[in-house]
């Protein structure tokens, strides 16, 4: 039954991702024409429409996902921090309704349709860029109103434990004095798997805090002390996320 | 110069530059798997660690060597015999 499952969350994805790209091909032919942050910025909206369409309405028969702002409606533009146990992770990140610009490794990059959009996204490319280029380029995507999102454990966890956190992103948000975002998301460790097998289909949670203030971001003493701060905050309310999906569950 | 001194000024900066607890602070820990300092955070340790003692580690061959925080005792407390500025900077 999961692997049948699995053939057809997976067909319908991949179909709902030709029939959008296809649709908005004029739209990213027209974006092409704008100079290079605006163009990003709009190809950013698109891809945050197509992950809301995921999550929302193609994953919807398989599971639900129930999404909190905690963030009392601040937008001023900074930097997403997530936790990352799975790679669906991408796709709930747009919940926050916020046009964003993903930190990722190489590999996705070069996935066909999505990884090509994810470059002309300007999404930020952690494994080939040093930390000046990483950071002039966040500063462009803010520049334009939007965010960057970052997942600092650097891999997938799989497993309700976070992995240490890497202090780039967090120098990052230092050096340019603006505030950081906490984005929880709890339920996914094994949706899918590290061979991207949906192991069970199970209702999830995502929960966006903060933002830790500018000001407090910029009077830690280094980034270990903000990367620190962050975890505590993180790990405490996913806790709190993962016992609530265990009652839910229960009931 | 005892070594519980070079402990001391040693730990001061992990305390100040990284708020960790002194407790926390025993030689046996690792730097990266226990204190979970990552290259950066090495950077900003190397960068403390030579602003407290006055000396440069860039081109010292045995920073690359440290494992844990009595591997940074031991190298402060034979730049500390090696360079007696530095016991002169601590007790000034």
């Amino acid at each position: 039954m999961t692997r049948l499952r699995n053939i057809a969350i997976y067909s319908l994805t991949l179909l709902w991702a030709f029939i959008y790209w296809v649709a908005a091909a004029p739209l990213l032919l027209l974006a092409a024409l704008l100079p290079a942050e605006k163009r990003r910025h709009w190809v950013r909206v698109l891809l945050l429409y197509f992950g809301l369409s995921v999550v929302r309405v193609i994953w919807r028969p398989f599971f639900k996902v129930g999404f909190e702002d905690r963030t009392g409606g601040v937008r001023i533009p900074g930097i997403v921090v997530a936790n990352h146990r799975s790679a669906i992770d991408a796709f709930l990140v747009s919940l926050p309704r916020l046009s964003l610009a993903q930190t990722v490794n190489d590999w996705p990059l070069r996935v066909p349709i999505l990884g090509w959009v994810a470059k002309m996204a300007g999404y930020l490319n952690i494994t080939n860029w040093d930390y000046e280029t990483l950071k002039a380029r966040a500063e462009g995507v803010l520049s334009v109103g939007d965010m960057v999102v970052s997942y600092p454990e650097g891999t997938r966890s799989e497993s309700r434990t976070m992995g240490p956190f890497r202090s780039g992103i967090f120098r990052v948000a230092m050096d340019m004095g603006v505030p950081l975002y906490i984005l929880c998301i709890a339920g996914n460790e094994k949706m899918p798997d590290r061979k991207f097998r949906f192991r069970e289909f199970r209702d999830l949670k995502v929960r966006f805090l903060g933002p830790i203030p500018a000001d407090e971001v910029k009077s830690c003493a280094t980034a270990y002390v903000l990367k620190k701060k962050a975890f505590r905050i993180m790990s405490g309310e996913l806790a709190s996320m993962d016992a609530e999906l265990e009652n839910e569950r229960a009931l | 110069m005892d070594r519980n001194e070079i402990i001391k000024a040693v730990n001061s900066i992990f305390i100040e530059r990284f708020e960790l607890e002194e407790s926390e602070l025993t030689p046996e820990k690792n730097i990266i798997e226990d204190l979970q300092l990552d290259s950066l955070d090495i950077v900003d340790m190397i960068v403390g660690l030579q602003q407290k003692f006055g000396i440069m580690l860039r081109d010292n061959p045995e920073i690359r060597n440290v494992r844990t925080l009595g591997d940074v005792y031991d190298l402060f407390e034979k730049l500390a015999k090696e360079h007696p500025e530095i016991v002169e900077r601590l007790t000034k």
